[in-house]
């Protein structure tokens, strides 16, 4: 489901990962941190559904890996702050985060017709933000798993990730990074 | 004499010897704790207490949704937010598309502007 590689069969390295990288950080910055309506907001948005649009169409990239891509986005800083930080969120936080991002992925043209309660609707922002949380943990228990293509794009990504990792420090950073994203990326990513 | 004390204090005279320093940097570190949780803490109370109304009437606006949401990444949780987001990213590109070909999407004209501020009801 990763645009730019599926886009092309070159070899992937790390020039390319760097600058699909930096590509989506400008994107998704101005998308979260542009206020909505706001001509920054709505551009980003804008760029970001024409880049997927094709994909989209072809069926590359299914409306679930869109949902699972937003899950992510909502789920793990909420996660990262729970494990992490010096307190939790609170559930107006918790409530203000799945209500922006559930109108982000309206505008981003993701469906959510996958969570159970789409038809009939949602009590509030934080039941929708748990039946994605229960939704994204299956859909990763079903799709996440190894593949050699997985392997050659994390060899990549953890090469831009570790470059700056002085090389004697780089197998314990490399331990570090598959702890963080959790057994079954690790796995995934063989 | 002189040059005998400023040898025994290790310098000037003016810094507490290496042995007397360790009171002076446990008192700077937990004022310095004791300050951040005391000004974080009345930041999250202040966020509640404009947010109050809106709790109450469990109605958060999106622009209210949004405020909150900024805050938090760019002021309360920036490192988090920043290192988990591009973690997510990470968790994105490693994923094996396994799910078969879906209906064709009908997508709109992708680069036309449409973000029009959606009504996030449930």
């Amino acid at each position: 489901m990763a645009t730019g590689q599926i886009a092309s069969r070159r070899p992937y390295d790390l020039e390319r990962t760097s600058k699909r990288a930096a590509d989506t950080s400008v994107l998704l910055t101005n998308m979260v941190i542009g206020r909505p309506g706001s001509t920054r907001a709505i551009e980003a948005i804008a760029r970001t559904r024409f880049l997927h649009a094709q994909y989209r169409r072809e069926g590359k990239i299914s409306d679930d890996d869109m949902l699972y891509t937003l899950s992510l986005f909502v789920l793990n800083p909420i996660q990262w702050v729970d494990r992490f930080e010096w307190r939790r969120l609170t559930d107006l936080e918790r409530c203000a985060l799945a209500i922006f991002w559930k109108a982000l992925g309206e505008d981003l043209d993701i469906p959510y017709g996958s969570l159970p309660s789409s038809s009939r609707g949602w009590a509030d922002a934080l039941h929708w933000l748990r039946e994605l949380d229960e939704w994204s943990r299956a859909y990763a228990d079903r799709h996440v798993k190894a593949d050699t293509s997985n392997a050659i794009l994390a060899a990549a990504t953890m090469g831009m990730v570790l470059h700056r990792v002085p090389d004697m420090a780089k197998p314990a950073g490399q331990y570090l990074v598959s702890v963080i994203l959790g057994p079954h990326i690790s796995n995934a990513m063989g | 004499m002189a040059s005998d004390g400023l040898r025994s204090n290790g310098g000037l005279g003016l810094l507490p010897s290496p042995a007397g320093a360790w009171p002076c940097i446990a008192s700077v570190l937990a004022a310095y704790v004791l300050l951040c949780a005391l000004l974080r803490y009345r930041q999250k109370r202040a966020i509640e207490a404009r947010f109050h109304s809106a709790i109450v009437a469990n109605n958060l606006s999106l622009l209210q949704a949004y405020e909150i949401q900024k805050w938090l990444s760019e002021q309360e949780f920036p490192a988090t937010f920043s290192a988990s987001i591009f973690f997510a990213l990470f968790k994105v590109w490693h994923m094996a598309r396994f799910s078969p070909p879906p209906q064709p999407v009908l997508t709109e004209q992708a680069h036309r502007p449409t973000a029009s501020l959606p009504s996030h009801g449930y």
